[in-house]
């Protein structure tokens, strides 16, 4: 439960590393690598998201029982 | 030509495959077989209708422009997305619970269900939404040009005859399967439908584009890298700000586009639905933006300089011969402008008649005659017109920025102006001291800058702002610049108004909502979605009978007792004929239960009671109301209750201590008859023995019989004045004695006193101690009595005192409001246990000195009591002390 509510932070953080990359210069970062970096980080967010949200399947069907 | 009629046949039959679509699903749904219609993956699908053809065909653009920076667009919903445990599941159980009907909706309804938040919230959205299908019909036109434009080009006006027709088509579509039915949860199974089939149809384009730019024209997934880093951006370049700023903003759109809220909110059939969005609409964003950079790279590389890379993902397959492919593409633009559309257009109307025509309708109708019917009727029919008049709308925009490239900015424009009702979207469903007038304030602030820092400027300078304002800011003011607010210039146009917009926005939101006190209803309705959790049901998950039956049962029983309860269900249960003692909820047996309840806890208690655990329904504010109502009537009623009881309880403490009263004087005369009559008889008896001695004896000597009438004459005189002391009693307790006051001093008192008692009949004198010059009081009252007083008080201690050589002092003593007198003598004192009896009648120390029948002491007490003061005995001093005190009421200082 907790973990769902801190992956968009975690999401969020990656991908905000770029901002910090240096963008002129010898050390730049060529665009390839960031396209791959960005889009691992997207595939990685994904099936964090989807593994969540299949251990939460139980807690959802068992609030959504408790309620009623 | 031929290529541009076999475009406008393929277009003309996609879309009678998507009404086709759209019919089945409806017909479907009407069957009641919605079980695949409603599945997870349509509504992943339907989620798409955020990329629209700005997203399918600018994005290239953008990335041709900007290098990375079309991907925040996309980041931003994915961000929105993987929340859904604590934001997306929230706001959809709020919308099922509260049947949101769109973000306005959402909006109002929070906000104590203010009509002016609503309007407010679709006019913004109009304002914003308009431009947006403008750029949708001028990308349909601009890739038919770009077709016609092969085969001879098409003239502007065939052009705008064709953004007429195309927005002609949408609405009727629109209206057709839009407002086909007025559902109180405005869901549209075959809009839904079609729009999932345009998703595939335009993730399918993008991807084959993408496949046949990177395997068929780079050679490869390495070489089509390689490529990019030998491209012009071959090195990564992004404005910092805009990064995080376009993230932030594309999040914000995500959630407060009105058509996006349309299907995320609105249409959402299940809530478990979102479990399977929350990782594949990801996904689906994901591979949307896949090949964006490959195609740019390409068509940069491809193209001939000055080409739109707006154009990129139909020009290039074109360019490069693959004509089916561009069909392919095309038909993909096309999907994403025409789901666009025809959402936003649905989302739209619905605010716009439900806010804004139907409340301005209702006014304007002369009241009463109002038919449900009639009602419904008009309802479907503010919804066609809003439709058309939104659609239309889109057009007249089109037509007058005549197709320019200002329209293609004008969606992050668009993103800008809609984000600014998140601060109260976000605050309300999170903060419950959120206030109506907090939401105004932020909106219009919020609202009021977008509109002077980026909506007006965005028409070019000149259009609608003056030159002047733009140059020199408002008013003349430099910090007033519409680019340049307090001076702080420099800044990306989008990223400053959104700074600034936001910034206001939250600032008015936060502190008028802490100023402001919100109304009853508004905290209601603050309660109810800040924890929704607590308070709402799942609709989908109707759970079995029995399992209801049993929940109704444990609540029954708590209110009726267990074996009325059991007995109820098990009299429901033979009537149903079931086995077992649980009888299926039925509405007849509900309505009984219901009305068995009511009885113990009030109608509207029991009525809301019944409905939480049947679930299905949602508590309406009214009936809230009538159990605060039912409420307050117990409370009242069992306040007056208990008053009573108090009120009774008090009475039967009063009766109880009247009781002992009577009890305890009843004793006590009890007690004073037989001491008198024993009082009486003692010398009455010996009075009787001598005068029968002396009338019976015959030789009897002068001596002796003087004796013996001696005796009758003492034992007579004591009879008397047993008699006068009875009857002095009975006179002064009764209250009848006339005090005869006057006026004299103390000194005259206590001389009378001490004359007449200080020598006894016995001739012993008692020494007395005084001092006179402290006597010089003077008195109002009743003299006779005062030194009646003083002459028991002196005759006890000669009588009383034990001492060799008795002496009394007496002492006077005067303070600022009463005058004491102490008679203190030199004996050994009244023995403790004694003390408390000294004041009741017939009460002596001892019998051997018994002088008086023991009336004395209490005529005294009784006379002080009349006189307003008091006699008592002071315990703690040497030698028994009594000391008088007088109110200074009736003692006046003798000058």
């Amino acid at each position: 439960m907790d973990a769902a509510c801190f992956s968009p932070l975690l999401a969020l953080i990656l991908w905000m590393i770029p901002l910090i990359w240096p963008q002129t210069g010898e050390a730049s970062v060529s665009s390839a690598t960031a396209l791959i970096y960005i889009f691992l980080v997207w595939a990685g967010i994904i099936v964090l998201t989807w593994g969540l949200s299949r251990l939460l399947a139980d807690e959802v069907d068992d609030t959504s029982d408790a309620d009623t | 030509m031929s290529t541009l009629n076999l475009l406008v046949a393929v277009c003309t039959a996609y879309v009678f495959f998507l009404f086709f679509v759209a019919f089945v699903a409806d017909r479907l749904a009407l069957q009641g077989k919605k079980a695949w219609l409603r599945s997870p993956l349509i509504y992943t699908l339907s989620l798409s209708i955020y990329c629209t053809a700005w997203t399918f065909y600018g994005a290239v653009g953008s990335a041709a422009r900007n290098g990375f920076e079309y991907l925040t667009i996309y980041l931003g919903p994915t961000l929105v997305m993987i929340s859904w445990w604590w934001l997306l599941r929230k706001l959809i159980r709020i919308g099922r619970t509260q049947k949101i009907t769109s973000i306005a909706d959402l909006i109002s309804s929070r906000y104590g269900k203010s009509s002016l938040l609503a309007a407010g919230v679709t006019i913004l959205a109009v304002i914003g939404t308009t431009p947006y299908i403008a750029l949708q019909l001028q990308s349909v036109t601009l890739s038919f040009s770009v077709f016609a434009g092969q085969s001879g080009g098409i003239d502007p006006q065939d052009k705008a005859g064709l953004a007429l027709w195309l927005s002609l088509g949408l609405a009727v579509f629109t209206v057709l399967f839009g407002t086909r039915n007025l559902d109180a949860k405005e869901r549209h199974d075959g809009v839904v439908m079609a729009i999932a089939v345009e998703a595939v149809v335009k993730l399918v384009a993008l991807l084959s584009v993408g496949i046949f730019v990177v395997w068929g024209v780079s050679g490869g997934l390495t070489e089509a890298l390689a490529r990019i880093d030998a491209s012009e951006f071959g090195e990564w370049h992004t404005d910092r700000g805009r990064w995080a700023g376009l993230i932030f903003l594309s999040a914000a759109a995500f959630l407060c586009l009105p058509r996006t809220f349309q299907v995320l909110v609105v249409e959402n059939d299940d809530e478990s639905h979102l479990r399977t969005a929350s990782w594949a609409f990801p996904l689906y964003l994901c591979l949307i933006s896949l090949f964006v950079v490959p195609i740019a790279v390409v068509g940069l590389d491809v193209m001939p300089e000055g080409s739109n890379p707006d154009l990129f993902v139909l020009t290039v397959p074109l360019a490069l011969g693959e004509n089916g492919l561009a069909m392919l593409s095309f038909l993909g633009g096309f999907s994403s402008a025409t789901s666009m559309v025809i959402v936003a257009a649905i989302a739209l109307s619905t605010m716009v008649s439900n806010h804004i025509v139907m409340p301005i309708w209702l006014q304007l109708r002369p009241s009463g005659a109002s038919v449900s019917g009639d009602v419904r009727n008009a309802v479907l029919m503010a919804r066609r017109i809003s439709i058309v008049g939104v659609v239309m709308l889109g057009y007249l925009y089109y037509r007058m920025s005549s197709g320019g490239e200002a329209l293609a900015s004008i969606g992050l424009v668009a993103f800008c102006g809609l984000a600014q009702v998140l601060p109260a979207f976000i605050g309300g469903m999170f903060w419950r001291g959120a206030t109506r007038l907090g939401a105004i304030a932020g909106l219009t602030a919020g609202f009021a800058i977008w509109l002077y820092t980026l909506y007006l400027p965005s028409f070019g300078v000149g259009t609608i702002l003056p030159v002047s304002i733009v140059e020199n800011g408002l008013f003349g003011l430099v910090w007033l610049k519409p680019d340049a607010l307090f001076g702080i210039s420099g800044m990306d146009q989008l990223m400053h108004a959104l700074l600034w917009s936001m910034v206001f926005n939250v600032v008015s939101f936060v502190a008028v909502s802490l100023v402001t006190f919100p109304s009853p209803l508004e905290r209601l309705q603050a309660a109810q979605f800040v924890n929704i959790f607590d308070h709402s049901t799942n609709a989908h998950s109707w759970s079995g009978g029995t399992a209801q039956t049993e929940d109704l049962m444990v609540m029954a029983q708590r209110i009726l007792g267990s074996g009325e309860a059991q007995a109820l269900f098990m009299r429901h249960a033979r009537r149903q004929g079931a086995r077992g003692n649980l009888p299926a909820p039925t509405p007849d047996f509900l309505e009984a239960l219901e009305r068995e309840l009511g009885s113990s806890v009030g109608a509207a208690t029991a009525h809301a009671m019944v409905g939480q655990i049947t679930g299905g329904m949602a508590i309406s504010v009214e009936d809230l109301m009538a159990v605060a109502d039912e409420t307050a009537q117990m409370l009242e009623y069992s306040a007056r209750l208990k008053e009573q009881s108090e009120e009774l309880s008090r009475t039967a403490l009063e009766l109880r201590n009247a009781n002992q009263k009577l009890t305890r004087l009843s004793i006590q005369k009890d007690a004073f008859l037989s001491q008198i009559s024993h009082e009486l008889r003692t010398p009455m008896t010996s009075i009787r023995a001598f005068s029968e001695i002396l009338r019976d004896t015959d030789q009897m000597t002068p001596d002796e019989q003087s004796r013996y009438a001696s005796i009758i004459h003492d034992e007579a005189q004591r009879l008397t004045r047993l008699l006068d002391d009875l009857l002095d009693l009975s006179v002064v307790e009764n209250g009848q004695v006339n005090l005869n006051l006057r006026e004299g001093t103390l000194r005259d008192a206590l001389d009378r006193a001490v004359s007449s008692a200080a020598i006894g009949e016995d001739g012993v004198r008692l020494e007395i101690e005084r001092t006179p010059a402290k006597e010089d009081i003077l008195l109002h009252t009743d003299l006779d009595r005062l030194s009646q007083v003083f002459i028991n008080l002196i005759a006890n201690a000669r009588k009383y005192c034990d001492a060799k050589s008795p002496r009394l002092v007496i002492r006077v003593m005067q303070d600022a409001d009463r005058v004491v007198v102490d008679f203190q003598d030199n004996g050994s004192g009244i023995a403790p246990e004694a003390v408390d009896m000294i004041f009741e009648k017939f009460a002596r120390v001892s019998d051997q000195k018994a002088g008086g029948a023991g009336l004395g002491l209490a005529i005294c007490r009784q006379v002080m009591t009349r006189l307003g003061g008091s006699v008592d005995y002071v315990p703690a001093a040497r030698g028994a002390t009594f000391r008088v005190v007088l109110p200074y009421r009736t003692a006046l200082a003798a000058q």
